[in-house]
């Protein structure tokens, strides 16, 4: 008691088709906590509404927001970098460029890759697991799937677009909103997700042709990862398959949270934020 | 579990569902459509969508033009029909046996007008909450533009004008910011309600005559349709006293009152509006 914790400045950043917004409970949370809060919306996200997805071709382009952000930071100054989901990419690429101007990294039931494989390595195992190929040219096969698992795609639907049709854009189905990301959220944070999802893209052409992320540049920075264990799209067992292939310095789990720890626990996740700070940063 | 492709939408977002088999009693479904204020979207009802649709109604949310993640510009719109265009799509779309009950909050109220005076036969009932009431006589801008003149210098400071449109036509957009949300739209709302707003407000049209023309609402259109209005009574932008003015412009069938809550119902006091929602529409609906 009385301890004068350091005040952080956390970037959170969020996951596939969704935004800055989806931070809205854990945000105050941080900053009753005296830390500094910064919630973006990456390109096509949230209220960017000057471009849709199918005008962004890369993973790069998607995560620019962020990465101007961590540029324009006074030279002294580091942040804590945030990562839900798909998220977890952009995180990637920040700490790639600009490994000096992060503390620490934490990755909440997010994507991460290594530094020994292609970036999509990552991507590539989701897809095997749930038996739905997230590739354009398997979508033939997905749409007349006979056994689908539950959890699996549950009507959203994936699309070709770019000029050479590389890019595969997903929307959620309200569906697989409900039973695969926010089952145990709040009733109206599964309303608010309705009325705010977007189209989103997981970039896979694109990140299995990008080169590997370095080990100066993102594997210099520490991570932590935070395990949802009731995730029915990235499962514990995918999160627990990321971090034994790359290890992290702290691992925290949440019982009972489903894919959105910030409309499903957000005291705990905001908790578990600090503690991982107080450790690391 | 059976597959069911949506379409993409980057469409202003336009949601309907439907309860099934939880209705309380056997009182018929009722039908809302709910429309948001200036520089907001849908998303703002994401508490009262819920409540209203446990008790087995239905209700649609929209996103008008250039609002919430509506993918058009604030220049596109050139006239008030262009900013209701969304609500106006989904009224169009329903059939005349089931009457909507048309919920307008704040700058909705120039829209949910013209949308009545188009449709007056799909329209149960409009309401009007802490909003910009129009009447009959004047243009559907009249109670905004009256608003604009009575602000202060400090309120108006806040709130961020801007210009589009041409020379001969001037247009004006509005940005809410941060100290005008906090100080007299969200000062009894959740800190989280109020975060999400500073994450998805967008610059929104002013509805000004340059936009509205002066041509007014019709008495067979929008004056043929049952009013009623919900104040709040800690509201600071719209206050008590003004909505008393909108009301006595233009007398409406009720009014109702809650009373500790700010310019944001829908955040402040969510299950008394609802509350005033589901009492409407067993009087008028």
């Amino acid at each position: 008691m009385g301890e004068e914790k350091k005040q952080q400045h956390f970037v959170l950043v969020h996951g596939a088709c969704h935004g800055a917004w989806c931070w809205y409970k854990v945000k105050p949370l941080l900053e009753a906590s005296g830390h500094r809060v910064t919630a973006l919306d990456l390109a096509a996200s949230g209220i960017d509404t000057t471009r849709s997805i199918t005008e962004i071709s890369t993973c790069e382009q998607y995560s620019e927001p962020l990465i101007q952000l961590i540029a324009s930071l006074p030279s002294d100054e580091k942040v804590v970098l945030v990562g839900h989901s798909f998220g977890g990419f952009s995180l990637a690429m920040a700490m790639d460029k600009f490994p000096d101007k992060i503390s620490v990294s934490v990755f909440v039931t997010a994507f991460m890759p290594d530094t020994k494989h292609s970036p999509s390595f990552v991507v590539d195992k989701l897809s095997l697991t749930s038996k739905i190929n997230l590739n354009f040219n398997s979508m033939i096969t997905y749409k007349f799937k006979r056994e689908t698992p539950p959890e699996a795609w549950l009507g959203s639907e994936l699309k070709p677009y770019g000029s050479d049709n590389s890019g595969v854009s997903m929307s959620f189905s309200t569906e697989f909103m409900k039973h695969a990301l926010y089952q145990l959220s709040p009733v109206e944070d599964i309303e608010l997700g309705l009325l705010l999802k977007r189209p989103g893209s997981l970039f896979i052409k694109d990140l299995s042709k990008v080169e590997n992320f370095s080990d100066k540049g993102y594997g210099s920075v520490p991570r932590a990862y935070i395990v949802c264990k009731e995730d029915k799209t990235l499962t514990k067992e995918i999160q627990w398959w990321m971090i034994d292939n790359y290890p992290t310095k702290l691992v925290k789990e949440m019982e009972d949270t489903d894919h959105m720890p910030m409309f499903c626990k957000p005291q705990l996740l905001s908790d578990y934020l600090s503690e991982i700070t107080e450790k690391l940063a | 579990m059976r597959n069911c492709p949506q379409p993409i939408n980057e469409e202003p977002h336009n949601t309907t569902t439907t309860t099934r088999g939880r209705k309380k009693n056997r009182e018929k479904m009722k039908q809302y459509v709910l429309v948001h204020g200036g520089c907001h979207g849908a998303w703002c009802w994401y508490k009262v969508k819920p409540v209203l649709e446990a008790s087995g109604h239905r209700v649609t949310v929209v996103d008008l033009t250039a609002s919430g993640v509506n993918m058009s510009r604030v220049e596109e719109i050139q006239s008030l029909e262009d900013y209701t265009k969304p609500l106006l799509k989904v009224l169009e779309s329903f059939g005349s046996d089931d009457k909507a009950i048309l919920v307008a909050h704040s700058l909705g109220g120039p829209s949910v007008g013209l949308a009545a005076d188009m449709f007056p036969s799909k329209i149960a009932v409009a309401v009007f909450v802490t909003s910009f009431m129009p009447d009959i006589t004047n243009p559907p801008s009249y109670t905004f533009e009256k608003c604009l003149e009575s602000f202060t210098e400090e309120e108006s400071s806040n709130m961020e004008f801007g210009t589009y449109g041409t020379h001969e036509r001037p247009l004006t957009s509005v940005f809410l910011g941060t100290k005008f949300l906090a100080k007299y739209m969200y000062q009894l709302s959740p800190v989280e309600d109020f975060e999400l707003a500073k994450m998805l407000v967008r610059v929104g049209p002013a509805i000004t005559s340059n936009l509205t023309g002066t041509k007014s609402l019709t008495e067979e259109g929008y004056g043929s349709v049952a009013r009623v209005y919900v104040t709040c009574g800690e509201d600071k932008s719209l206050t008590k006293e003004f909505q008393r003015w909108i009301i006595e412009n233009f007398p409406v069938k009720e009014v109702m009152e809650i009373k500790d809550a700010d310019h944001m119902p829908m955040f402040s006091k969510p299950l008394e509006l609802c509350d005033c929602l589901f009492k409407i529409a067993n009087k008028y609906a």
